[in-house]
């Protein structure tokens, strides 16, 4: 029984997820640093910095990895608590999740930047 | 040997296996869960910023009501909510990194790391804010 279970595919999501957190390192002390630089600022002020290129594509790679990230953590603890059928069509509602608010959150950079 | 035939083994004080009743719980296992359950808060917070970049992306007036809900005191506490369990799950997944190179596995070590990203988590959050808020000019530093 396969099905991305952990016991054959489970070095790969084991370096997928040391890759992804330390990726965001980095990126996590740029959303808390901005976050709080923006305090209280207008629509207008968050859209000049989503629309900067450095901090967009910061924006862009935190909603990418961290998304990814998340789908990976969400994984274990399914297959954790879970078992099949459950578990197979929990990890399909993981996937159709978070593709969701990726695609939200990527149409809203795009939206601004073009 | 023979008089200990005479006891029923069945009524024998048994050997008991740790309970949850009395099992004095390592620090390192409260990290553990709390990871966890941090994770899976992170998880559904994607969604607020889903929210917060769409409102922004809509215009001013979709940005305004983000800012009301964020800004009454149960969004701020949410909030708040949301930036202990980034810096904790930041902190402790530093941890967890460390242990992937083989630092700090000693259990004395475990433990008292532990602690140090409990306490730690809590003081960052709160400095950052205090800072927010210094920011915003709602307090005076």
């Amino acid at each position: 029984m396969s099905g991305g279970s952990s016991h054959d595919r489970g070095t790969g999501h084991f370096v997928r997820e040391r890759l992804t957190s330390f990726l965001l390192i980095p990126l996590t002390v740029w959303i808390i640093a901005t976050l709080v630089a923006y305090a209280g600022a207008d629509h207008a002020a968050v859209v000049a910095l989503l629309t900067d290129p450095i901090n967009g594509i910061l924006m862009t790679a935190l909603v990418v990895i961290g998304l990814y990230h998340s789908v990976l953590g969400v994984q274990v603890v399914v297959e954790d608590y879970f078992f099949d059928p459950q578990r197979r069509a929990l990890l399909i509602v993981n996937w159709i999740a978070h593709l969701l608010v990726g695609a939200v959150c990527l149409y809203a950079i795009a939206r601004l930047v073009f | 040997m023979a008089d200990k035939q005479t006891v029923n083994p069945a009524l024998r004080p048994r050997p008991v296996s740790p309970h949850l009743q009395i099992y004095r719980w390592p620090v390192t296992m409260a990290t553990s869960i709390v990871h966890r359950v941090t994770g899976v808060g992170l998880s559904l917070a994607a969604i607020i910023l889903a929210w917060w970049l769409l409102s922004a992306a809509l215009g001013p007036g979709t940005y305004d009501v983000f800012t009301d809900v964020a800004g009454h005191w149960f969004g701020q506490l949410v909030l708040f909510g949301i930036t202990w369990a980034l810096v904790y799950h930041f902190l402790n997944g530093i941890r967890h990194l460390m242990w992937d190179f083989g630092y700090g596995f000693a259990v004395p070590t475990a433990a008292s790391n532990s602690i140090i990203v409990i306490s730690l988590s809590v003081v960052v959050t709160i400095v950052v804010w205090i800072l927010g808020y210094w920011v915003k000019g709602d307090l005076a530093l």
